[in-house]
């Protein structure tokens, strides 16, 4: 029993990572540009299928598809950034409701583009896996989980310490605080949108080529992360870095757990069912502020 | 010579013009004033010129220049600050970072920490709470921030909107005070105020807008001794 728990609990620290990265950019997004970007889950799909097209010819392992995948969906995402989100800024803001249509509809399309160019079939990549284990006692860590973990926990950490102590880290914190005043000290507003989408959709393209050789890839993969994300902004926090980092945690090793007790199929109920109880709970999320921006 | 001229600017929400060709000058190395009830287009004359609102006529003018369509961060860019009426800092950040974050535009490390230096000589107690953040400070510490900030971009014209709002009478003389010190030490300033008096006292010309057009201008004595304003905007300036 012991054992079973912690060999849960350390399966859900693996996937807690992928949680908490998702969360975090679709956090940064958020937090710097007001954008509830539903088609967060769909920069993860064209992460997870440029390392499929890199598998076809023969390109693989953790490095070498993580790479050129961040490289793909940052230029994705500044194409959106500039092209779709642009248009819809006002004084420094993006309207609310039109970023969020037009999210959607990103999404819709996004899918279906994947799905005309690929087909409907799923895509494994299952020679790429980084092979071996480490065994502590009883405890199997499998290789490419703990690859996943170890990238996702790379890139978070990366994000934090640019956030802190770069310069643009700090005009984007200054932005999401408050636009006006950030341009008030020179800071273009429309250049630190396009860097933060472009940022925050990198970091879900990486997620995306991490995650390949574990899972399939399909082309609604997209809509499962979008709300696993959702799930952990709202248990973290809206807007709080740190808050998405331990929901991600927490829920990853929360559903984990609950296989012990639940019959297998009905863990997809505890993320949705932690996010309703923090929503009457906590309603700011764990390390949310009640603060709204002026 | 006119460091910042407003010409005939037409500005306004959705269509509706709040600012109906209001014309200013502003002279190099001077303080110069703009007043007026609640209303009549102040704080909307000030979004024009830093380019939160673009004129749909008229032009906006800086050392020559037509800025007239600029984005914000350019304007700050040619050399104008701008302090806000509320919440022209950045709460959850540091006083440290709020004021590495004026200087933004300051590429050089040595002239940035020259900069800061000065600003601690002139707000020592900014030096003491450096590494709290910003929403930790009293009132009149924000203000100081706010100025401190302001002047790490080394601007030729600092923009000020109401510095005195929501501030006791003691903290308001503390505050112009010191830009009354900037003015000495050549500075141009632009301020909006509802505390009329308190303008008048420092102010070196002033304009007063009714309606979102010019009514009066001149300097503060020719103004006060018109007794014009005195029923106009003396009451409700002194609160």
């Amino acid at each position: 029993m012991i054992l079973d728990i912690l060999t849960y609990a350390v399966l859900g620290i693996m996937t807690g990572g992928l949680y908490a990265l998702l969360g975090l950019s679709l956090n940064l997004i958020f937090g710097v540009m007001r954008v509830i970007n539903v088609a967060h889950g769909e920069m993860l799909t064209l992460g997870a299928y440029t390392a499929v097209l890199l598998a076809t010819v023969g390109i693989g392992g953790p490095l070498l598809s993580v790479v050129p995948a961040i490289l793909v969906v940052t230029l994705a995402g500044l194409i959106i950034a500039r092209v779709l989100i642009r248009p819809l800024t006002v004084d420094g803001r993006v309207h609310e409701q039109r970023g969020m249509v037009m999210s959607l509809g990103l999404s819709l399309f996004l899918s279906n583009a994947v799905l005309a160019i690929f087909g409907p079939d799923y895509q494994r990549v299952p020679g790429l896996m980084v092979r071996g284990a480490i065994e502590i006692g009883d405890l199997v860590l499998e290789g490419q989980r703990l690859v996943i973990l170890g990238g996702s926990l790379v890139l978070a950490t990366a994000l934090m310490l640019f956030l802190r102590f770069t310069l643009l880290g700090l005009a984007m914190r200054a932005v999401a605080e408050n636009p006006e005043a950030a341009q008030a000290n020179g800071v273009s507003v429309p250049r630190i949108h396009l860097i933060t989408f472009g940022l925050g959709s990198a970091l879900a393209g990486a997620a995306g080529a991490l995650i390949t050789p574990v899972t399939y890839a399909f082309p609604a993969m997209g809509f499962t992360y979008t709300m696993y994300a959702f799930i952990t902004v709202i248990i973290g926090g809206l807007g709080s870095v740190w808050g998405a980092v331990l929901a991600g945690f927490l829920l990853g090793i929360a559903e984990s757990l609950s296989v012990i007790w639940l019959t297998t199929g009905y863990n997809a109920i505890v993320g949705p069912a932690l996010m309703l109880l923090t929503l009457v709970l906590r309603p700011q999320g764990l390390l949310g502020q009640r603060l709204a921006r002026a | 010579m006119a460091q910042l001229e407003a010409v005939a600017v037409t500005a306004g929400y959705g269509g509706s013009a709040i600012l109906k060709g209001v014309s200013l000058t502003v002279a190099k190395g001077r303080i110069t004033g703009v007043i007026g009830p609640n209303g009549a287009g102040k704080s909307t004359l000030l979004k024009a010129i830093m380019g939160y609102l673009v004129p749909s006529d008229g032009a906006v003018r800086f050392d020559g220049e037509d800025i007239t369509r600029l984005p914000t961060d350019q304007r700050i860019r040619r050399g104008i600050g701008y302090i806000a009426q509320t919440r022209s800092h950045f709460p959850s950040q540091t006083v440290q970072e709020n004021l590495r974050i004026g200087a933004y535009l300051v590429r050089d490390r040595q002239l940035r920490s020259e900069r800061q230096s000065e600003v601690f000589r002139r707000f020592p107690i900014l030096a003491e709470r450096r590494r709290q953040p910003a929403a930790l400070l009293s009132g009149g510490q924000l203000r100081m921030l706010e100025i401190g900030r302001v002047l790490m971009s080394s601007p030729r014209l600092i923009v000020l909107d109401e510095p005195s709002i929501g501030l006791s009478s003691a903290l308001v003389d503390m505050v112009y005070a010191h830009l009354r010190e900037l003015a000495i030490g050549g500075m141009t300033l632009l301020i909006v105020e509802q505390n009329v008096r308190k303008l008048l006292s420092i102010a070196d010309f002033v304009y007063a807008l009714e309606n979102g057009s010019n009514r009066y201008e001149g300097t503060p004595d020719v103004l006060a001794a018109g007794g014009r304003l005195a029923g106009l905007y003396l009451g409700a300036g002194s609160l």
